[in-house]
Parts: C-alpha cells; structure tokens; sequence
C-alpha cells in the first residue's frame, strides 16, 4: 500500500475521530468521577478548595509589598510642582558668576555690591550668609 | 522704613531672606515660614512624628508618605549617584552613634555627650541604589539602614524657597537657609554674600553671585565632643568616621542651592582629590585648608586670599 495524499487525509480523520473520541469520553469520565466524588464526599472536596484558595491568597499577600500608613493626613502647603522644580537638576557645576565684592558698595552695613536696582530708593540689604552648617 | 530682608530661626538654623521689592517682603518671609514648616515636619530626624521618622521606624517597608519626603529624598539619592556615594543619604545611624541624636541646639547645650566611646562601621557605598520612590508618596529603604537629609536638606529647602518665590513673588529675591542659599527671579544684578566658617561669626570673604546657588559646607561648624573625642557631622561614609579634616571649609557654587552643596560636602569628604574632582566637574569653589590657606577653583576670584598647598 502506498501512503499517498489520500491515504494521508484518510489517516488525519482517523485520528481526529479517535482524538475526538478519547476526549469526549475523557470528559464523561470525568463528569462522572466528579459526581461521584461529589457525592461520595462534597464536604470534604469544599474544604480542600476553600484551603486551596487560602493558600493561594496567602502566596499573593506575601509578594505584595506592604505599605504602613500615615498616621496623620496630608497637611502639607507645599505644592507637588514646587518640589518637582526644585528637584530638576541634581548635576554638580554650573551656576552663577561669583566675583570680588569686597570691593563694592551700596550695602547697608557696607558689605558689597547689593545689587541695587535703578531708581529703587529701598536701602540694598546686608549680604545674604553663606556659612558653614 | 521699608524692609529689604528679615532674619529669623527655621530647622534648627538661621534663615535670611531679602528681597529688591520692599513691597514683597512680607510676601517672602510669609512663603519661606510656610515651606520650612512643612519640610520640618515632613523631614526632621529629631521629630519622632516626621514621616522620615517613620520611614526610619520601618527600613526594609513601603512606608506611606508626603510627597514633600520623596522629593527630598530624591534630591538625596541624586547627590549620591553624582558623587558615587561620597554625599550619602544612609548615614543615620553613623551619625547616631556617634552622638548626633538630637537637635544640634540641644546638643550644643549638652556639651559633652556621655557614652562609650563608639566605632561606627563604614556604610554600604552602594546601599543607597536599593533606595524605592513612589512619587505618588511611598518611600523604601534597605533594611538595616536610617535615612538622613542633614547633607543636602537645607540646601534643597532653599531651592524649594526659591521655586514658591518664582511663582509668588514678582521681583528678585534671595534665600539662605543655614547659609546655603539660592537666588529667585534673577534679573543679572549680583547679590553681595558673606561666606563664613560658621553662623553669625565675621566674614571671611565677601562675593557677589548673580544666579544660581552656593553653599559652604564646614568642620567647623556642628561640632560636639563624645567622650572626650571632638566630632564634626560631615561623615565619610568610606570609614564612617566624621571625614579628615584636610579642607575646614569648602564653599561651591551650582545651578541650584542642592547642587552647590552636593560639591561642598563631597570636597569635604574627598579631603586631597576634592580640588581635581571640583575642576572634572566644573565647578567653581573656594577652599580653606586645616592651616587657613585659602585655594580657588574655576572662576572664583582669586583676590584678597592667601594660598593653600
């Protein structure tokens, strides 16, 4: 006998029969052990669920992380765009021009250039401090 | 008369404000007293009902928190990444042990804190990579770690001044918050600074600056005896130890307040590298050494100051 195209169709119903077959009876047999399970011990088959589930539940818990609350609200005035400005550049360098201002005036207590716009008659304030802390 | 700044105390320090309206300066101190109330009570280390105590209370959980805290902490967790750990936000425990557990006024009043003498560890250089943010407000650090603001906090709290100043205020403004200070709505008229070793002493050198920020970080100042032994609070988290005093004093520049005293505070800590790390960077500085020599880097001026090896 040769295995030709028809041979080989012939052979893929076959088993797509048998598969088809095997299946369904698969699926009654396990439609019946169920039922019979159910009836021998359905108490016994819902309690082992109900563990299952716990379980299950318990596996999840434990890989979610766990998050301690405040203990009080929010209060706070400042605005979340303030700090994300105030957070933009975390590069080191930049910045402005620092010069000689011992040699400048304008200051109230005589200490530098103050930077005192035209026309503005307010007295330029003291410097501003940049100390150790 | 009309006023062009104020004085007053906020975070344990002094905090300046002047502005070039005399007619906003209600307006500014008014804005600097609501955000530093609010970054006291989000990220003080000595208030046990901070969120950053409860973080603390809670290393190696999700802890719910202001967002105000994971904005600082991540100004934080930048300096670190920046300076490869050298600024580093885990000290707290470092810091702890050796005696710096509570407000340093109380400290100071306290002189001479009792106790064994204590060798702290060096810190996980790394640790502050395992650091989680949820930017919504939820903060994670590495188990067996405490988080401490203290070396770029006041820093950041001016920067956030000077963000609420350009949204509020309508002329230039500057802040200094412990003596790191950041300029608002700058209009290319310089600002005169005093730059000392310590708060309220007679300056040292006098500058201009007419942007950005500029920070002095110091052994000099926050010092306090355990034991017998003199500590500073500028920690080398290589040793764990407060950092070799090679450099006294080191004052930076930076595009913000933080990124100035992220180069302060590692010059400090880097002791005899400082000047080429300060220079790889770009950043424009001045020194004082253990003896008193003063060294410059980049474009600060040279004038009027003695020299250091």
């Amino acid at each position: 006998m040769t295995y030709d195209s028809h041979t080989r169709d012939r052979y893929r119903l076959a088993v797509r029969a048998t598969t088809a077959t095997v299946a369904a009876g698969a699926m009654a047999a396990t439609g019946w052990m169920a039922g019979a399970a159910a009836k021998e011990g359905q108490a016994k088959a819902i309690a082992e669920q109900q563990a299952a589930q716990a379980a299950q539940a318990a596996a999840a818990a434990a890989q979610k992380p766990r998050t301690i609350l405040r203990e009080r609200p929010t209060t706070t005035r400042v605005t979340t765009r303030y700090v994300t400005a105030a957070s933009s550049s975390s590069s080191v360098g930049g910045g402005g021009s620092v010069n000689d201002g011992s040699d400048g005036g304008g200051g109230d207590n005589g200490g530098g250039g103050g930077g005192q716009s035209e026309g503005n008659s307010a007295p330029a304030p003291p410097p501003a401090p940049s100390s150790g802390s | 008369m009309d006023r062009t700044h104020a004085t007053f105390s906020a975070l344990g320090t002094s905090v300046f404000v002047a502005v070039r309206d005399p007619g906003e300066m209600s307006r500014a101190r008014q804005l600097a007293g609501d955000v530093l109330n609010d970054v006291d009570e989000v990220c003080s280390r000595f208030r046990p009902d901070s969120d950053l105590s409860r973080v603390n209370a809670h290393p190696g959980e999700w802890v719910a928190v202001d967002p105000l805290l994971v904005g600082a902490t991540e100004v934080a967790v930048a300096a670190a990444r920046v300076t490869g750990g050298l600024v580093h936000p885990l000290l707290g425990r470092n810091l702890v042990e050796l005696g710096y557990d509570r407000d340093f006024s109380q400290l100071v009043r306290v002189a001479v804190v009792d106790g064994e003498v204590t060798c702290t560890v060096p810190a996980d250089l790394q640790a502050w990579t395992q650091i989680q943010l949820d930017l919504t407000g939820a903060i994670r650090i590495p188990a067996g770690t405490s988080l401490d603001l203290g070396a770029t906090g006041k820093a950041w709290a001016a920067d956030l001044i000077a963000t609420a100043y350009e949204e509020h205020l309508e002329s230039p403004a500057i802040v200094s918050v412990g003596g790191d200070l950041r300029i608002a709505r700058p209009d290319g008229h310089p600002w005169s600074v005093a730059i000392s070793e310590r708060p309220g002493t007679a300056p040292d050198s006098l500058v201009t600056l007419d942007r950005g920020g500029m920070a002095t970080s110091s052994t000099q100042a926050r010092r306090w005896a355990k034991s017998g032994i003199r500590r500073h609070h500028l920690i080398d988290p290589r040793t764990g130890q407060p950092a070799e005093e090679v450099w006294r004093t080191v004052t930076a520049t930076g595009s913000t307040c933080a990124a100035a005293n992220t180069a302060s505070t590692a010059a400090i800590v880097l002791g005899h590298e400082a000047p080429a790390w300060l220079s790889a960077h770009g950043v424009t500085a001045r020194l004082v050494a253990a003896d008193g020599g003063v060294r410059t880097v980049g474009t600060w001026p040279a004038a009027h100051e003695g020299s250091a090896a």
